[in-house]
């Protein structure tokens, strides 16, 4: 079969392929690997927060969920809208309030997971470049810490609607925001925005800064020879 | 197409500001997009956007003998009355936005952005259409493979789009030399 000339095709034709190899494989193989160290790497921060040594944890539940056991600080749980959350009744001593139970559906930590495979199919699908693994590890390092950076940005979103901390308009708006773009942009676009940051072979391809920055005029008063006109239908990006 | 030899050409920047440029007006492209996407006076246009979208696939399936009616942002089949909905982030806006923030930060004359909007918006959308069609028929056959190719597969893929996408209009605007002209200015 032939190689297609040009680079993006070729490139959309080998990421499309690499991608449904890959998503396979993290499906059926890595995703619970990535999960069990997520739940781990969750549990360990939950412990480091104040309070944490009591009051934290992460398990699972039969049916995948996720059930985090989050520590409140107790300046947070002083506070009337957590005592309300709670059920204190005005005038009742106030509730002892350590640590809130937060119940995550499976698919969302999942999500947070997705962009390995995308990232590693946009690597793999780009020209060979000298110290590709590292490259390799290297954004998939950033896309763990992203992940878990996602899933305590989520988790403190949904404590907060739970517990209505947030008081004033602009600031529950930008937590909306904030959620809608943990959820539904950032694993999606963290790929494709580190892959060609990483891969310089790739971005070069695609940014050519040094090729746009080569002058392209000849001089007015030499004419164009048969050999130096452009040539119509020829593909241009092949040295 | 302006000349570049009639254009003074002040010091030229290097790849490293070119890209640093780039970035902060991608970046800042980005956040003003989705600002736009999530404030609540463009809700009613997206919504309006979606229906929309969802009446040309109704027309398409039924173009090539399929049943389908659009009933909002519903798609239904009206045999056995399957229906999916195309949802506020299933809409392609979120992947027109990345290629609107590349497209704007690259440095090119204001006719190739405008080309590269509309052209990369198209392909975008047409792209989306296949993949809300593919997803209707995939989802009445089976559900789980629908929640795989509609979570997972459909979205990677969209983004691998958008990425050749830009990088295609970015190649023929260095092949007609208005990125030279654009970093002169």
């Amino acid at each position: 079969m032939p190689t297609p000339a040009s680079p993006q095709l070729r490139f959309l034709l080998r990421g499309s392929s690499l991608l449904l190899v890959l998503l396979a494989l993290w499906w059926w193989v890595l995703l619970s690997p990535m999960l069990a160290g997520m739940r781990l790497s969750t549990g360990a921060l939950l412990w480091l927060l104040p309070g944490g040594r009591s009051a934290s944890g992460v398990t699972v539940e039969p049916n995948g969920d996720w059930v985090l056991r989050v520590p409140i600080p107790e300046s947070v749980a002083k506070q009337d809208a957590v005592q309300r959350a709670y059920g204190r009744a005005p005038g009742t001593p106030r509730a002892l309030v350590r640590s809130f139970k937060l119940g995550i559906a499976d698919r969302i930590p999942t999500f947070f997971t997705l962009g390995f495979p995308l990232f590693w199919a946009l690597m793999l699908a780009a020209p060979r470049m000298p110290r590709l693994w590292r490259a390799v590890a290297g954004g998939t390092v950033l896309l763990a810490v992203l992940a878990q950076i996602s899933l305590l940005l989520y988790t403190a979103y949904s404590i907060e609607t739970t517990l209505r901390l947030a008081t004033s308009a602009l600031a529950v708006t930008l937590w909306s925001a904030a959620e809608y773009l943990n959820v539904n942009v950032v694993p999606y676009v963290a790929p494709i925005v580190i892959a060609p940051w990483l891969h310089t072979g790739l971005r070069a391809q695609i940014f050519s800064w040094n090729a746009a920055s080569a002058p392209v005029a000849a001089p007015e008063s030499a004419p164009l020879g048969e050999a130096d006109k452009p040539r119509r239908g020829r593909y241009r990006g092949r040295k | 197409m302006p000349d570049a030899n009639l254009t003074p050409s002040p010091a030229p920047q290097g790849p490293q500001m070119r890209m640093g440029r780039f970035v902060l007006l991608f970046g800042v492209s980005l956040a003003v997009l989705f600002g736009l996407l999530l404030a609540p006076p463009t809700e009613p246009a997206v919504i309006r956007f979606t229906r929309g979208l969802v009446t040309v696939s109704a027309a398409l399936i039924r173009f090539f003998g399929g049943h389908a009616v659009a009933i909002g942002d519903l798609l239904e089949n009206p045999v056995n009355h399957f229906a999916i909905q195309m949802a506020y982030g299933c809409n392609g806006a979120h992947v027109t936005i990345l290629l609107w923030a590349a497209v704007l930060a690259f440095p090119a004359s204001w006719m190739q952005k405008a080309k590269g909007l509309a052209a990369g918006t198209a392909a975008i959308h047409a792209v989306n259409l296949i993949r809300f069609i593919s997803l209707f028929y995939v989802g009445q056959y089976n559900r789980a493979w629908f929640d795989f190719a509609h979570l997972y597969l459909w979205e990677s893929l969209m983004m691998l789009d958008t990425l050749v996408i830009f990088w295609t209009w970015a190649y023929f605007v260095r092949k007609s030399g208005s990125t030279v002209h654009a970093n002169a200015r």
